[in-house]
């Protein structure tokens, strides 16, 4: 199975541009069958989704986790906070601590720059 | 009715925006917090009758998107690749409706079109129904481009001086919305080479509005000092005071911007408190100085005081003139091995004796000016606390066609050789005063044969001393220039271009130093003989003699002025500090080119008295036992 899905940037200086990544040639799978996958988003030029145009973000920063046939986003102790968007308040985003479920389409921010995961099946 | 904007008009506001968030990008924000600011625009318009003011809907796209870091990570200022989008749909539909230049409506239409960014996200949480807006937006039929009438700009009776073009150009920019707008007066002002106008602006009607004061600079320091405003100033002014209201104008075709200070209404005739200050009596001014001045400004500013100890250098490098100045060399060229390197931290002994011609290689500095008529940039290293950075070296002959330099940038690396150092700098700023001694020694001569320390080559070592101190917000130019008084002599201050928070003592020396300037003015007498009397005369202040007649007055004011400044020691009577500050003060104004001749001359003798004052009462590393000896008590010691 090659799963693929788009990371939409939604601020910042590279608003609007659009990644793709397909499981086959980018991320890291930690099993064969195909069942788990791995993006990671940083500063670094390592990451999967390099985001070097924003200081806020860490050189490692979050990784998204395709695991029981949906995705997850996990902060890897970043200095500025991986955040979701809060359904009661629209001001005041939900810092995200360890890994929580994360639906495609939802709005998530790392540093200062929002991001949207959406699947391309 | 609305009116029709041009996409210049547009993307001028966007621009401003985005560098007042630091952002350094075009985004969907900018452009949409420009319609919405655009008086009688149709965006504005259609928010309003939403219910929604355009001041909270920037408010909270600003508070979605928040502030950008203070490095710029790319020069220019690019698109977005959304705002590529959203241009190119608007473009589109101005081609439907067969016109050949963009509106504002276009954007407006084609920013909802494109529905995923920030400012719609925004609107649908303000429970917007963009499709709605959107029909409501497509049936309005103005197309018209308001055309904008011509300011006219007037001149009151006693302005003589002209304006060049682009202050004109900047003035009909900054009032475009008024008829005409009338030159009053220009104003002292302080050191830091800005203009300050007196304007009253007048509307169509003929009706005058309330003067204020412009103030013209290059454009980063215009930004600067907004920031600085935002940090400091901002709620922390009492309620009668000049405030910065609007944003400043900063057309993109100019390297000056626009400032205006707005003034508490019904303030009627200004004066500058320089052309009152010497009808007053004594009582008058001492009561002025702590009634009006210190009490009022004081709660949130100098009587804050907390304690801290720093180096002299930390918070009085940045008043003396560069540590040096370096002719720029070419990447390519590789310094020699033996190069001195500065990068942080620098060790002070490590300044010390450089050389005319030596190499000098500059790691990690931060970029503070640039001047690109002066093909010239001044750097600072990252020490001293961030408004006030020690450490300024000038680095000149630099190609910006080749190399283009952002203020706030770290520059990694840059190589260059020393063309002129401080004391060069200093030597050379003395001999252009025809100084009737040697100014490379030790010693000033004084009157009746005695010596004074003297400042221009005692400095160094100063700088390394450490003071026992307070920290406050301080206002960093507290000139008799950036004080008004208005009709009812409430006190206003204006120029807020050094505000930061740094060494209480600094405004109240600064204070002093600007009285002695402007109270002897011209009637200073030209000849070192005469200054040396009336530094002499002055120094009455600390030998509690008669005064001389004439500048009684001008005694008890300073006297007033040290009595404040004794409320910010840090321990009860130890001017020790006050003098420091005097001193490295004093040095600022005698470099001054702005200053007279006599006034210069006699600040190098008011800085060598403060010092003497300090070698009387301390004993510093590196002074010699002469230096330290007390002339007064024992003048055969010299």
């Amino acid at each position: 199975m090659n799963k693929r899905v788009q990371i939409m940037v939604m601020s910042g200086v590279q608003d609007g541009a659009l990644f793709t990544f397909s499981q086959d040639h980018d991320g890291h799978q930690s099993q064969a069958n195909g069942e788990t996958w791995t993006i990671t988003i940083g500063r670094r030029d390592d990451n999967d989704l390099c985001l070097k145009n924003d200081t806020f973000v860490s050189r490692q920063h979050a990784n998204l986790h395709w695991r029981a046939s949906r995705w997850w986003l996990e902060d890897c102790n970043s200095t500025n906070g991986t955040f979701s968007e809060n359904p009661d308040d629209f001001f005041n985003d939900v810092i995200i601590k360890g890994i929580v479920p994360l639906a495609e389409g939802q709005l998530f921010r790392v540093g200062r720059t929002w991001l949207r995961l959406d699947s391309q099946d | 009715m609305s009116q029709a904007f041009d996409l210049k008009d547009i993307l001028i506001l966007a621009r401003q925006e985005s560098q007042r968030m630091r952002h350094f990008y075009l985004g969907i924000e900018h452009l949409f917090i420009a319609l919405v600011e655009l008086d009688g625009s149709i965006t504005r318009e259609l928010l309003a009758e939403e219910g929604i003011s355009a001041d909270y809907v920037a408010e909270a796209i600003r508070r979605k998107v928040g502030k950008g870091s203070k490095y710029r990570l790319w020069s220019g200022i690019p698109n977005t690749p959304r705002t590529d989008v959203v241009l190119g749909v608007a473009d589109e539909l101005m081609r439907e409706s067969q016109r050949t230049h963009l509106l504002d409506r276009d954007i407006f239409l084609a920013i909802l079109d494109e529905r995923d960014s920030i400012p719609v996200r925004v609107l649908q949480h303000l429970n917007v129904d963009i499709d709605k807006i959107r029909a409501k937006a497509q049936a309005y039929q103005n197309t018209k481009v308001a055309q904008r009438a011509f300011v006219s700009v007037e001149f009151s009776p006693h302005f003589e001086q002209e304006l060049d073009a682009d202050t004109l150009f900047l003035l009909r920019r900054a009032f475009h919305s008024y008829d005409k707008v009338r030159i009053d007066n220009r104003l002292l002002g302080g050191c830091s080479g800005a203009r300050l106008l007196l304007v009253t602006p007048i509307r169509a009607d003929q009706h005058a509005d309330a003067s204020l004061v412009v103030k013209i600079a290059p454009t980063d320091a215009v930004q600067d000092e907004t920031r600085r405003y935002e940090q400091f100033v901002e709620g922390t002014l009492p309620t009668l005071a000049a405030r910065l209201t609007e944003k400043p104008t900063l057309p993109e075709s100019l390297e000056i911007g626009l400032l205006k200070y707005t003034l508490p209404s019904n303030s009627g005739k200004l004066t500058s408190i320089g052309e009152v200050i010497q009808t007053w009596t004594d009582t008058q001014i001492s009561t002025w100085l702590e009634d009006s001045l210190f009490s009022q400004f004081g709660t949130h500013w100098w009587s804050q005081r907390r304690p801290y100890r720093f180096e002299a250098w930390q918070e009085y490098d940045s008043v003396l003139p560069p540590l040096f100045t370096l002719d720029i060399q070419p990447n390519e060229v590789l310094p020699p091995e033996d190069a001195r390197v500065l990068k942080f931290p620098v060790k002070r002994s490590h300044l010390h004796n450089v050389q005319h011609g030596e190499f000098v290689v500059l790691e990690n500095f931060l970029v503070q000016k640039v001047d690109v008529a002066q093909k010239s940039i001044a750097l600072a290293l990252g020490q001293g606390n961030r408004e006030n950075r020690a450490l300024h070296v000038h680095v000149r002959g630099i190609n910006f066609a080749e190399d283009m330099y952002y203020r706030g940038e770290v520059v990694e690396r840059l190589v260059g050789n020393v063309w002129q150092t401080r004391d060069e700098l200093l030597q050379q700023a003395a001999k252009a005063l025809t100084p009737d001694f040697d100014p490379t020694r030790r010693e000033l001569p004084y009157v009746d044969g005695r010596t004074l320390p003297n400042p221009l080559t005692h400095y160094p070592q100063l700088l390394d001393t450490t003071l026992n101190s307070t920290l406050s917000v301080i206002h960093g130019d507290l000139q008799l220039g950036n004080i008004l008084l208005n009709d009812s002599q409430q006190t206003l201050l204006i120029d807020y271009a050094n505000t930061r928070e740094g060494h209480t003592l600094f405004d109240w020396a600064t204070l002093e130093l600007s009285l002695i300037n402007v109270w002897l003015g011209d009637k200073l007498g030209e000849t070192w003989h005469d200054i040396r009397q009336v530094a002499f005369a002055l120094s009455a202040l600390e030998r509690s003699d008669d005064a001389t007649p004439t500048l009684a007055p001008l005694l008890k004011t300073i006297s007033s002025v040290r009595q404040i400044a004794a409320k910010c020691f840090a321990k009860v009577s130890n001017w020790h500090e006050y003098h420091v500050a005097l001193v490295f003060l004093c040095l600022r104004a005698f470099a001054w080119e702005g200053l007279s001749i006599a006034n210069r001359r006699l600040m190098l003798y008011w800085g060598a008295l403060a010092l003497h004052h300090i070698l009387q009462h301390q004993r510093l590393e590196g002074f010699s036992a002469s230096d330290i000896a007390d002339f007064s008590q024992n003048p055969s010691l010299l």
